[in-house]
């Protein structure tokens, strides 16, 4: 019996057990892993580790943390159910495992290339995946990596820096079409391009066999198949046990599911943000969430004040010497302003909604990004000719309304 | 080898012996030095690393651009050693360093 269950040991679900731990150190928790790791920080995998002839491992909490005993991390197991009558997980070893409150951060999975030969092409999600992958690509002399997002181009950028014939190969128009300001994702593409990386967009995939990719723009002929297409939220659990899920399992601003013992944090959750349903697939996400629910799961057992989960959302990449930060909602935005301090592979572009700043992504500008988590946090609404006043200086700006 | 001290809040020193290369940040947490959290991985992302150099012999690098603004922007009492420990790796021109967590 342990007074809380976490499903998953990512960011999320060890900075729950952390919090937790931190806000009250007598309740018993046990963390449910599918890994054989102890949980380890995933941002470096795609940006780091896979480049490195001997990939290492940062871990989120040294093997101490695990042995106290109030704590306790159960690896290589995963969950078959959710029994919610009898507040239990039920593990594929047989085990049970009662709880008090239950907190899901099962996170989420590659989704595959669907293609005939899809299945050639390797992913990066978890430490296992490095190991499988990094030999390979120190072997390979040419590699395809399918997929514009961060993913792939963090993988492209690195492969690149290998001294690797690097295709890259996007559907749409630019890279990181979803995830930043157009005129952004332009620069960014002919960034790389100088670099020397061969980007083929509006390229779509036919085949993948052992020769190469074959695509609506010829075959490229390759030792190494990488895709980076994107994640979707682990849920099936949820589901058979019948907890409201859409696009994610659904919580309340609370962190709460359907069920007022049940909680979902991380990739897995789809929380209230912005006046619409969000699902966040980052660290700040991760860790935040969990923190808060960490707190109202304490509050709930000693009747004390819940918090909101109401975050400024935040995310980077790093490509070769490109440094990429967002913060805020930008998929909510209808015009977007780059700043006159923009130059070379520098760029600060702002999202606004009815003239509004919404969010902010920078290139190489980590002082403007800083700022813009800053003013995006603070209850003022914030207009382009505010912006102006300030000399474009996001940082004079957040120092004067503050 | 450099020789690491940490000094955490409570006062409590930890020792540790750290090779070229090394992040003071990962051997905080490998260590498991109280204080310090890391969430972005080393990413100069979170300002949850910020230590405070007591003490070095030998050399150390200056703070980059990233670091000196999250320094500046994110962490509520700025000290004048105040550093990202994920921003500093051990180098064979670094004897001792002792560093203190606010």
């Amino acid at each position: 019996m342990s007074d809380v269950v976490i499903i998953g040991a990512g960011h999320a679900g060890v900075a729950a057990a952390t919090e937790l731990h931190r806000l009250d150190d007598q309740l018993t928790i046990t963390i449910v892993s599918n890994e054989s790791w102890l949980p380890y920080h995933r941002p470096p995998l795609s940006k780091k580790t896979l480049f490195d002839a001997q990939p290492g491992m940062d871990l989120l909490q040294t093997e101490l943390f695990y042995n106290t005993k109030e704590i306790n991390l159960l690896r290589n197991q995963s969950v078959i159910n959710i029994d919610r009558q009898h507040q239990l997980v039920e593990l594929a070893s047989g085990q049970n495992l009662t709880y008090s409150q239950l907190i899901i951060a099962t996170g989420s999975c590659l989704q595959r290339i669907t293609t005939l030969g899809g299945e050639l092409a390797m992913g990066v999600y978890n430490y296992d995946d490095i190991l499988a992958l990094g030999p390979k690509l120190q072997a390979a002399k040419r590699v395809v990596v399918i997929g514009g997002g961060f993913i792939g181009c963090e993988v492209a950028a690195g492969a690149l820096k290998m001294g690797k014939h690097v295709d890259l190969l996007i559907t749409g128009p630019r890279a990181l079409r979803k995830a930043v300001a157009p005129a952004m994702g332009e620069l960014v593409t002919q960034l790389h391009k100088a670099n020397g990386m061969k980007i083929h967009t509006g390229c779509h995939v036919n085949h993948i066999d052992n020769a190469g990719v074959d695509t609506n723009q010829g075959t490229f002929t390759t030792d190494l198949v990488i895709a980076g297409i994107g994640v979707k939220p682990n849920t099936k659990l949820a589901e058979a046990a019948d907890l409201e899920v859409d696009n994610g399992i659904v919580v309340d601003q609370f962190g709460q599911t359907t069920d007022p013992n049940i909680y979902a944090t991380g990739d897995v959750a789809s929380f209230p943000l912005a006046g619409r349903m969000q699902r966040l697939e980052s660290i700040q996400n991760a860790t935040d969430q969990s923190q808060v629910i960490a707190a109202n799961i304490c509050a709930h057992r000693h009747r004390t004040d819940i918090k909101v989960y109401s975050p400024t959302p935040w995310f980077w990449s790093d490509q070769g010497d490109l440094k990429i930060q967002m913060t805020g909602l930008s998929a909510l935005s209808t015009e977007q302003k780059t700043l006159s301090t923009s130059h070379g592979n520098r760029m600060t572009a702002l999202h606004l909604k009815s003239g509004l700043l919404t969010a902010v992504d920078t290139l190489n500008m980590p002082g403007n990004h800083i700022a813009a988590r800053k003013l995006l946090a603070i209850p003022v609404d914030i207009t382009w000719e505010m912006v102006q006043d300030s000399d474009e200086d996001l940082k004079q700006l957040y120092k004067r309304l503050r | 080898m450099t020789q690491v001290t940490f000094i955490q809040a409570d006062g409590k020193h930890i020792d540790v012996s750290a090779d070229q290369g090394e992040h003071l940040m990962k051997l905080a947490l490998d260590n498991g030095v109280v204080g310090i959290t890391g969430f972005c991985g080393g990413s100069c992302m979170c300002a949850t690393c910020h230590i405070i150099v007591e003490e070095i012999t030998g050399e150390l690098a200056a703070a980059g651009e990233m670091e000196t603004e999250i320094l500046d922007m994110e962490v509520d009492e700025l000290f004048t050693y105040s550093r990202l420990c994920c921003q500093i790796s051990v180098s064979t021109a670094m004897d001792t360093i002792t560093v203190r967590i606010p």
